[in-house]
């Protein structure tokens, strides 16, 4: 039980977060970090698949209604949530079948950065594909794919790299 | 009949992940800003009162910059009251009766209602601006938004209370503008690229126009009165097609710090509205 408290709570902070501090942000022009992804990260390593999906996809949606985008987000949030089982066995060899959350102590610092670094591109990239249907630019769709990936995979390393030590301590 | 029930039950999440992902892009795909229900939107009631309710925190921190910048504002006011009544001084100076030259038509036409702006996005492709006033207030879609600088953007959807605007920074909304020396016009919109900037497309070739020249709305929407404040040309921004230039135009509105707004009411919008039913009826 208090797991799912524990989860309905980060739930609320990264939309919260999202929504209030990180949407108003523009580094450079081009780079808007989408921290919310974070959540999809964080999950259990054995959370069930449909579980996972329904939890993406509200993710997304309620993202959406705040940003007046109906289906963006949800689209990219469910389609990350889809391949992350499959992706943490392609990236990472876990000898435990234990159900724990994906963390750099888990993983290991290479693992953990290549699966957010993977999860994270490949749902901006969706993501950003989208939103420029309204007006399409290649060259800077491209740019705003790769800033935006680079700056939500610093601050989600950071933020991964805190709570790592506070465990510690 | 087993092999299929296996076969669902194998792969029940691939069934739920492709639904989800239909459902997410029939939303996509068929999201039309002006006609799509209210509640999808950041100006239902949940949402509007989140942004409410923070923007009522945080909008204290903005004050002294919106005073100087309303004090600013005042001072030009003044400055063409004095203009405009000297002007009518003369008038009257001329003949015995000024009412003669009042134009009795034209006058009290747009009503002004204030809004403050709760959330704002400037920073993705389709921004827009949620305000705290809705249709208890008088606001309908597509009435004309403005600030103390400039256009801000149209009434996109109305709930009771809560009310949202597409920006001229959402490459959905183009309208009419015009140089204000000539009375060259295009159609203004957004590149998407730098919120400070906007083009005036669809110029006629042959409008010949300078840098630091005004741009000006042309009145022929029936979203914004004439003559009021767009942007300053800044530079050709290359030919839009053979006939046509584009011009880029640096905004008057600075997005990133807007606080209160206009909601511009037309009185005789309904009037207007429904002469030109009857005139396509008529077609």
């Amino acid at each position: 039980m208090s797991t799912i408290l524990r989860y309905s709570l980060f739930f609320l902070v990264v939309v919260i977060i999202q929504i209030f501090i990180l949407n108003g942000m523009n580094f450079l022009g081009y780079a808007t970090p989408f921290i919310y992804i974070y959540f999809i990260i964080k999950l259990p390593v054995d959370i069930n698949k449909n579980i996972l999906l329904i939890l993406s996809f509200l993710l997304g949606f309620i993202i959406d209604i705040f940003c007046n985008t109906p289906g963006i987000n949800a689209a990219a949030t469910v389609f990350a949530g889809f391949l992350r089982p499959y992706l943490i066995p392609a990236l990472v060899t876990l000898d435990t079948a234990e159900n724990r959350n994906p963390s750099i102590q888990l993983f290991g610092l290479q693992p953990f950065l290549r699966y957010i670094g993977v999860l994270i591109f490949i749902h901006h990239a969706l993501l950003l594909t989208f939103e420029s249907f309204s007006l399409f630019d290649p060259l800077v769709v491209l740019l705003r794919i790769v800033a935006c990936s680079l700056f939500t995979f610093v601050l989600i390393w950071a933020m991964e790299g805190l709570t790592v030590n506070h465990h510690k301590r | 009949m087993r092999n299929l029930f296996n076969f669902l039950i194998r792969y029940n999440s691939w069934f739920l992940f492709i639904a989800l992902e239909v459902i997410s892009l029939v939303l996509l795909f068929t999201y039309n800003p002006y006609q799509e229900s209210v509640y999808l939107s950041s100006a239902n009631k949940v949402s509007g009162k989140f942004y409410a309710s923070v923007n009522n925190f945080f909008g204290y921190f903005n004050l002294r910059s919106i005073n100087e910048e309303l004090l600013e504002q005042n001072g030009l006011l003044q400055e063409r009251i004095i203009f405009l009544e000297e002007n009518l001084r003369s008038y009257t100076a001329d003949s015995l009766n000024p009412n003669v030259f009042v134009d009795t038509v034209s006058a009290e036409k747009y009503e002004f209602i204030t809004a403050r702006v709760i959330s704002n996005s400037i920073t993705r492709l389709n921004n827009y601006i949620t305000l705290n006033k809705g249709k208890k207030d008088g606001l309908l879609p597509e009435m004309g938004v403005i600030d103390q600088n400039g256009v801000v953007g149209v009434i996109n959807k109305v709930s009771d209370n809560y009310a949202t605007v597409m920006p001229i920074l959402n490459p959905k909304f183009r309208f009419s503008a015009r140089l204000k020396k000539n009375e060259y016009f295009g159609s203004l919109v957004w590149d998407g690229k730098d919120p400070r900037y906007a083009v005036l497309e669809e110029l006629p070739r042959h409008a010949n126009f300078q840098p630091n020249d005004t741009v000006v709305t042309s009145g022929y929407s029936d979203a914004f009165p004439e003559g009021i404040m767009v942007g300053i040309v800044d530079s050709i921004s290359g030919k839009n097609s053979e006939n046509f230039s584009a011009i880029k135009v640096v905004l008057a509105v600075d997005f990133s710090k807007l606080g209160n707004v206009l909601v511009i009411k037309d009185l005789n919008q309904l009037e207007k509205r429904n002469l030109e039913n009857l005139t396509q009826s008529e077609k």
